[in-house]
Formats: C-alpha cells, structure tokens, sequence
C-alpha cells in the first residue's frame, strides 16, 4: 500500500467492509502506523460513545414512531387537471430538487404546499383545496413507471405515462397539482417495470367496467397506491 | 428487515453513519435526525441492503441523501448563520481555513452532484478516478467540478476570513 489508506477505507476496514486483499493490505499498514491506529481507535471510541447515547433499542423506538415511513401507505388527493398544469409550474419553483439514491423497491412521497410553508405530508393528514402537492417517486432500478391520480369521481390525470421510457434509478419528482375546490379525495397509483402504463389503463378500464368505486381496488397488483383524504 | 436485523446493522454501522452525517450536517441534532432517517430506509429497503456488496458504501450513500434533503430544506438559512459565526478576519488568516473546511461548511449552496462530488473528494478523500467510478461520471466531468469546488473555496475563504485571492 503506498501511503496512507483514505479515511473511507480506513473506516470500511474498521468493520470488515473491505474485499479481502484490500482487508489485508490495509491490516498490513495499520501494524506499523500509529496514525492509522489512532485514526481507528477514534472510530472504536466513536462507536461505543454512539451506543451509549442511543441504544439500538431507542433508535427502533424512534423509528416504530414513523411508520408511514416504512411501508407503503394509502391516502386522499383532490385535483383537476387544469389547475394540476398551473401548479406543476409553481411547485417546481419552490419545491426543493431530489437527486438520486440507489435503492431497492418502489416508494411515493407526497409533498404539500400550504400557505407558503412545503412539508411532507404527515400520516393521516388531510388535505385542504388549494393546497400544492408534488409527488418524488423512489425507483429501484432503471426502468418504466406509471404514476396515475383517480379521484373520487373516477377521473384519471397521467402523471407519468411514456412506458418506453426507462427512468434512472433515484428519486424523480413528477409535476405538481393544486387540490382544486372544493376539496375532492384521490388516488395515487404508481406502476413499475415493463408495461406499467399498459397495465393501470387495463386495471382502471377493468375497474370501471365492473362499477367499482374509484380508490384502492383500481389498482392493478403489485402497485403501490397512495390515497389523500379531503378535511 | 427485522427489528434485530436492524439493531445488528445499527451496532455494526450507526457510529460510522452518524459520523458521516454530522461531518457533512455540521450539526450533532441534525446528524441524529439523518441515522434515524437513514435506518428508516434501511428497514425499508433491507434487501437491497443484503444485496451491496459493501455495507459501509450503501449506508453511505443513502446518508448521502438524507444529509443532502436535510441540507436543502435547511436552505439559504444555513449559509446565513455560518457567516454570522465565522471568526473575524482579524482572528484568522485567509489560509488557515483549509478547502475541504470551507466546501462542507457551504456544502448547502452547491447543486446535489457537486455535493456528491465534494463529499467522496474532501470526507472520504477519494481519487478523481474513484469519484468517476463511484459516480459513473466521466474523468472530465469530476475534474471540472473539483477545480469549480477549489475556485468557490477560495472565494467562500474570503468572505469568512477577509482577504484577497490566493
């Protein structure tokens, strides 16, 4: 090894993360240099002292606390397609950019602008009419999604319809939409993989065709639906 | 995940997630809301997880993230505040401040892939052919974006420390 390991390597090492020749090397190193053994005595001294302050048992508390965040929720929307257009305008100006984060499955954030103030929407809250909601989609890997609203009056907007599209895999935040007044509940269905497009306008046209009310029982299997419920 | 996967993974690699995201927050309370974020995500995207090859890497890039949303919503708020706590130009000279100090400490006001860039260059002290590897980006493209980073730290040095141009 020439010089020094970085400190992402040398961290890595610390728990074992490294392929086994890098692992080696860097144990060969770490022998004969004290900075490197101090450098991972600190990260020792900073993983106890990180226990210590929080448990693994309190953080699993903290996390039970949220879980909206963990698995898929349902909730309410109301919009028209219209006002969707204007609003998509101004809530990419005052929404913060996502970026991408590599991950495995297929997640929905819904994001709500009230009174000049932006906040994700928390579990159970409703929505008011003219409230700005944008929606991030999460996707696992490179490939087509499908991320449609139906509101309660069985009116459909396509969010995101191009199937032959492949998507990056990451957070892709889709245009805005102002919950018109008064206030109508709504779907969010999202699709993804090959077909996905295909697959919600033969689930949507099914659920139409057999009377079911609009909401979750439009969606085709395997997707993810998200429901926002009016105050 | 299970819970207990979860605690293994936290007891295994909380130190180092909280480390990294206090180092790129610059703020202890904000790093703890980003690792509880981070094992949030963790229990929902476990296998994923079990599928990385490296541990420390998937953890890192998706503390990346989470620092990265915190720091937008923190916004120009953040730039504000540590202006008005840096040090008097008397107190300090314009190279006592190194660049890698100066760029996570304005870490906020760059774009989401010069933060990338900035962190895997100044926190995990990666190469020019590492960041291009890790990232997927061309060599060229990792050389501009450090020389823009070297250029805005000097000009961010200044208005901490006074100064000219070094």
């Amino acid at each position: 090894m020439n010089g020094h390991p970085s400190s992402l390597q040398l961290e890595r090492f610390s728990v074992n993360d490294l392929a086994a020749e890098a692992q080696e090397s860097t144990r060969a190193h770490v022998q004969d240099c004290g900075q490197c053994r101090r450098s991972l005595g600190e990260l020792e001294q900073a993983r106890e002292d990180c226990l210590r302050q929080l448990p693994p048992e309190r953080l699993l508390g903290r996390i039970a606390q949220k879980p909206r965040e963990i698995r898929p929720r349902r909730l309410w929307i109301g919009l028209s397609t219209l006002t969707a257009a204007a609003a998509g305008l101004a809530l990419i100006l005052f929404l913060p950019r996502t970026d991408r984060v590599q991950l495995k499955g297929l997640g929905v954030s819904v994001y709500c602008r009230r009174a000049d103030l932006v906040h994700l929407l928390a579990p159970g809250e409703r929505i008011r009419a003219n409230d700005g909601l944008r929606v991030v989609l999460t996707l696992a890997n490179r490939q087509p999604a499908a991320a449609w609203f139906v509101d309660a009056r069985g009116r459909v907007d396509r969010f995101l319809t191009d199937g032959s599209a492949a998507l990056e895999p990451g957070e892709h935040a889709l245009p805005g939409a102002i919950v018109e007044s008064p206030c109508v509940d709504l779907w969010l269905v999202v699709a993804a993989g090959p077909g996905a497009p295909q697959r919600l306008a033969e689930a949507f046209e099914r659920a139409r065709r057999d009377g079911i009310p609009p909401g979750e029982g439009w969606a085709p299997s395997g997707a993810l639906v998200r429901a926002l419920r009016c105050e | 995940m299970t819970d207990e996967e979860v605690a293994d993974a936290y007891r295994r690699y909380g130190s180092l997630v909280l480390r990294r995201c206090r180092r790129i927050l610059r703020d202890d309370a904000a790093g703890e809301d980003a690792l509880q974020e981070v094992f949030v995500r963790l229990m929902r995207y476990g296998d994923a997880f079990h599928l990385a090859e490296s541990k420390v890497l998937w953890l890192y890039r998706v503390a990346d993230r989470c620092c990265f949303d915190l720091l937008a919503r923190r916004g120009a708020r953040a730039e504000a505040s540590t202006l008005e706590r840096a040090p008097e130009p008397a107190h300090r000279g314009t190279g006592a401040l190194e660049d890698r100090e100066v760029i996570l400490r304005f870490l906020a006001s760059f774009d989401d892939r010069l933060k990338k860039v900035a962190v895997l260059h100044y926190l995990d002290e990666m190469t020019q052919e590492e960041i291009a590897a890790a990232t997927g980006w061309s060599r060229q493209t990792i050389f501009k974006k450090l020389a823009f980073l070297r250029s805005r730290a000097a000009a961010l040095r200044v208005r901490l420390c006074g100064g000219s141009y070094p």
